[in-house]
């Protein structure tokens, strides 16, 4: 590769700089609560579209009202998840139930857990027969293009801790 | 009755009593099972169902307001956290338009960082480096080149610190400076307490998180 024979760096694979998408926000009436999120599509003009608008305003809303901690199930750390499991699990254990109800126990907590934390796996607030994955895929489907949720930051006034989801590339 | 184990401080119970709510006992000898480790010790209560879970640690302890400023259809955004202390200022239309002028010269300057002391010890040493080898590279003596070090040092603030930097919209005065108007108008201390600015197909965002308790209250 003449590239490397030169001594050059490897040209930089672009792979980031090819999407397109749209940041939009939504902060709580009062001010105490805030997002700005991140929505990735495959062309600029579904962008402008009302139902990518719109379906960007309703997310945004749905994680102000819903709290995620992550985007979706793959992005929760092995770490934050081993350590609910053992929480679940010495809690069950204190039942004094047998070991195979106790891992029945942990699993199903589990289960909830992704529910509870991870963005694609809530109810839509909006409407909580459906997840927010199928809220995306039923506008995915409608515009015909991929959209994906790339990245989302909430603040709560005086809240310690701020949440901040990003989904692996 | 004193036991082989670690000592525990009235201070890491104290600590844990209030992040966790935990009647004090209990703190006490979570701590010690965890041989005097906080999160040890967190985790210990949550299995046995005593600590009330983070709640209490997140508890408000300030008053303010998150704004958002979204630029050129949606290409940049920011999400900015100013805080004051108490409701009614942030209700004001001066807190308001502050919030406004910060988030949208965070779109626009894109600083890393919110103060000179939220800048991590590797940042600093990494681009100190840097120009330590650059003007080291000119052959000039060693306290030249560390005087000039300095002085691309106290540039480096000025790049990448939000109260460093000189405002969009009024270059003669710095963010800090803004912010000093409006606390001289308002009467009450305004810190910048965080800000998240996302780029569309950039691969990194900036988060910038301070530490309002260290903000420097005299002004």
């Amino acid at each position: 590769m003449p590239y490397v024979a030169a001594g050059l760096d490897e040209p930089n694979d672009d792979r980031g700089d090819a999407r397109k998408g749209c940041v939009g926000s939504y902060i709580h009436p009062g001010g105490k609560i805030g997002v700005l999120l991140e929505l990735s599509c495959e062309s600029e003009f579904i962008v402008r579209t009302s139902d990518f608008q719109e379906l960007l305003k309703d997310i945004a809303m749905h994680i102000a009202a819903s709290d995620p901690k992550f985007i979706a199930k793959e992005d929760v750390t092995p770490e934050a998840y081993k350590k609910e499991s053992e929480i679940y699990r010495a809690q069950a254990a204190a039942t004094g139930k047998p070991a195979n109800v106790v891992e029945k126990t942990v699993e199903g907590k589990m289960s909830k857990f992704y529910e509870e934390v991870c963005l694609l796996d809530q109810p839509f607030v909006k409407e909580p027969g459906i997840t927010i994955q199928h809220l995306i895929v039923s506008h995915s489907s409608k515009l015909g293009e991929n959209i994906s949720v790339r990245r989302f930051a909430r603040f709560k006034v005086g809240d310690a801790g701020e949440t901040i989801g990003i989904s692996k590339l | 009755m004193s036991t082989s184990t670690t000592n525990i401080t009235a201070a890491q119970v104290k600590e844990l009593r209030e992040r966790s709510g935990a009647p004090m006992m209990d703190c006490k000898q979570a701590l010690t099972e965890a041989k005097g480790d906080l999160e040890g010790a967190m985790t210990w209560l949550r299995k046995k169902g005593i600590a009330t879970a983070a709640k209490k640690s997140a508890r408000v302890t300030s008053e303010g307001s998150v704004a958002s400023y979204i630029h050129a259809g949606g290409k940049i955004g920011v999400l900015v956290e100013v805080n004051c202390e108490s409701d009614f200022v942030a209700r004001t239309d001066d807190f308001k338009d502050l919030l406004k002028d910060v988030a949208m010269h965070i779109a626009a300057a894109d600083p890393k960082f919110v103060r000179k002391e939220d800048v991590t010890p590797e940042a600093f040493e990494k681009e100190k480096e840097i120009y330590r080898a650059q003007a080291a590279a000119t052959g000039k003596p060693a306290n030249v080149v560390e005087k000039i070090v300095e002085g691309k040092m106290s540039k480096f603030y000025e790049e990448v610190c939000l109260l460093d930097q000189p405002f969009v919209k009024e270059p003669g005065i710095n963010v800090h400076q803004l912010i000093a108007s409006k606390i001289g108008k308002l009467g009450e201390n305004i810190s910048v307490r965080r800000f998240a600015r996302f780029k569309v197909g950039d691969v990194g965002e900036t988060i910038a998180i301070s530490n309002p308790q260290q903000e420097a209250k005299a002004e």
